[in-house]
């Protein structure tokens, strides 16, 4: 994909994002900006909006209010499917695959339909297709797995497969719900190498992570929220120095990685 | 002997014919989450539409299979866009149900345009093939059985092929699987519902030519194989492929062999009871699993 010159200017704008449930309010007011080419990490305690958050920019959910602007063009209206051509990615926080397909099938999903065009064109089997599904396979490291069943496969090949997918349909961002969530520490160390990979082909990311020592490590910029509402916008490293963040999230010993993910 | 005989050719000839009908319930529910009480109607309709074919032209019989198959598939778009449509995505309405009452108005209406335009009476259509061939002294099988399940058994598998081979395939099943991930990906889920929809009436509508020599065309000939389809789909567990082909080879046993050890009109209350006892022991039918295990 023909990557703009955009670097540093905002890829994503969310400008008073609200999405209310009733009387409740997961998401209430957030503004955020993500450059083009950062990494942009998003933590918070449980209930603070940040999955919810998630699903209004890719769609899954409708804004109650708001505007997400991506690459210049208002989305908060736009379908699933149009968001994804648009050029964004997400993967779950629950490893979210299809059960009974090959893992090969799974990304050729992405690969086969991430790029929009004319719906007709879009279902013939092109073998450029199928070898770029198999390229991201080896990328994220199932290449020797493509023809395993990806349902009885474990947590990580499952989290590496929806990267895969997710890759697969060529995004511009690429939206992560804690990845790394649920792994064992050698894990979390193998997984933070690929994201740097993953960045470093100039794909834009939105984490949201409870272990602090990976958003630490991999993101440019962090916002914390709690109860749908921004507490903590900006570097990694003032984060843990702001008061009120580790009063209502990180706990009293916030200098030290919290990995309870 | 003669009638174990007898009823292994009775369940391969019905099983078939279940799970053409049966398939296209489960292809709507795995993908749609509709219970697609519109599926009984098709099979009236292909009846209809092979024996208007043949009566008004004259075209050999053959080619009205394909004609029956597409007039479905066209009814199946439209009932697509006019009873389910409408209804996706509805915030404060219960999907499920609600498509469930809507498809059954659908069916309800073609049945009384149907009985508007040609009257009640029952129209005998002739066999595909007609004679038969002796296997033993006593027992024979009807050339026209024989294309039942030829042409029964090649649909399945041609549909089997479209899902597990083609890119389209791939998308239905991944819309079923996991409809969130599958919109992430790029799929719009609306195109891959109506071309379900049709696929489902026209496969259905192929089953009513097959039975149209055997029950007759007429406006309420649809009325026992939706019945026999939603027992084969609950028995089978909403929107298993493979546990509806298992129930329907199944279900054809139990109504050939009640049918010819015991007796004919005993078949349909038979399979009553066994539903009753198999949602009893198991709730979610023979091979219903939670969503993400569908198709």
């Amino acid at each position: 994909m023909v990557q703009v010159a955009t670097a540093g200017q905002p890829l994503l704008r969310a400008r008073g994002v609200v999405k209310r449930y009733g009387g409740l309010a997961a998401v209430d007011g957030v503004d955020f900006d993500v450059l083009d080419g950062e990494t942009f990490g998003i933590a918070g305690p449980n209930g603070a909006g940040k999955t919810t958050l998630f699903d209004v920019v890719t769609g899954i959910v409708g804004a109650t209010a708001g505007e997400i602007e991506f690459a210049g063009k208002p989305i908060q209206n736009a379908s699933v499917h149009g968001i994804c051509h648009a050029g964004i990615a997400r993967t779950f926080q629950l490893p979210s695959v299809f059960d009974s397909q090959t893992v090969l099938a799974n990304v050729l999903v992405g690969a086969q339909y991430g790029q929009g065009g004319s719906w007709f064109g879009s279902t013939r089997a092109k073998p450029e297709v199928l070898a770029r599904a198999k390229d991201e396979l080896v990328f994220v490291g199932l290449g020797a797995r493509a023809g395993a069943l990806a349902g009885p496969m474990p947590v990580f090949d499952k989290k590496r497969l929806m990267i895969a997918s997710a890759l697969a349909t060529q995004p511009r961002m690429l939206f992560l719900d804690e990845p790394f969530g649920g792994l064992s520490p050698s894990e979390v160390d193998e997984l933070m190498v690929l994201l740097t990979k993953v960045k470093a082909r100039g794909i834009t990311i939105v984490l949201i992570e409870h272990v602090m020592r990976a958003l630490m490590a991999l993101s440019d910029r962090v916002l914390i929220m709690n109860q749908g509402k921004t507490l903590f916008q900006g570097s990694p490293h003032d984060v843990l120095r702001d008061a009120e963040v580790v009063r209502v999230y990180l706990g009293k010993r916030g200098d030290k990685d919290k990995d309870d993910a | 002997m003669n009638a174990i005989l007898q009823t292994l050719v009775s369940t391969v000839v019905q099983g078939s014919m279940l799970a053409l009908i049966a398939i296209g319930m489960t292809l709507v529910y795995g993908t749609l989450r509709v219970l697609n009480m519109a599926q009984g109607v098709m099979v009236m309709v292909g009846g209809f539409a092979a024996y208007t074919t043949v009566v008004r032209t004259g075209l050999p019989t053959w080619i009205c299979l394909i004609v029956a198959a597409v007039v479905t598939f066209l009814l199946g778009v439209l009932t697509y866009y006019s009873a389910v449509k409408p209804l996706l995505g509805r915030v404060g309405v219960d999907f499920e149900m609600t498509a469930f009452i809507t498809t059954f108005a659908i069916a309800t209406i073609v049945q009384s345009v149907v009985l508007l335009i040609y009257g009640p009476r029952q129209k005998p259509f002739d066999p595909l093939w007609p004679g038969r061939i002796d296997i033993t002294s006593d027992v024979s099988i009807t050339y026209h059985s024989l294309i039942m399940a030829a042409v029964a058994i090649g649909a399945l598998v041609g549909l089997g092929l479209f899902l597990s081979r083609s890119r389209y395939g791939l998308a239905i099943t991944a819309v079923a699987q996991n409809l969130d991930a599958a919109r992430l990906m790029g799929i719009p889920a609306r195109r891959v519902y109506v071309v379900t929809m049709g696929i489902a009436a026209a496969l259905a509508g192929i089953a009513g030519v097959l039975l149209a020599p055997l029950y007759f065309v007429y406006p309420n000939a649809g009325d026992l194989p939706l019945l026999q389809a939603l027992i084969v789909v609950i028995f089978a567990g909403l929107g298993s492929v493979r546990g509806t082909i298992y129930a329907s080879y199944i279900i054809g046993f139990l109504s050939a062999a009640v049918a010819i050890y015991w007796k004919s009109a005993y078949a349909l209350p038979v399979l009553y009871v066994v539903i009753l006892l198999v949602l009893v022991v198991r709730p979610n039918g023979i091979a219903g699993k939670p969503q993400e295990a569908r198709l």
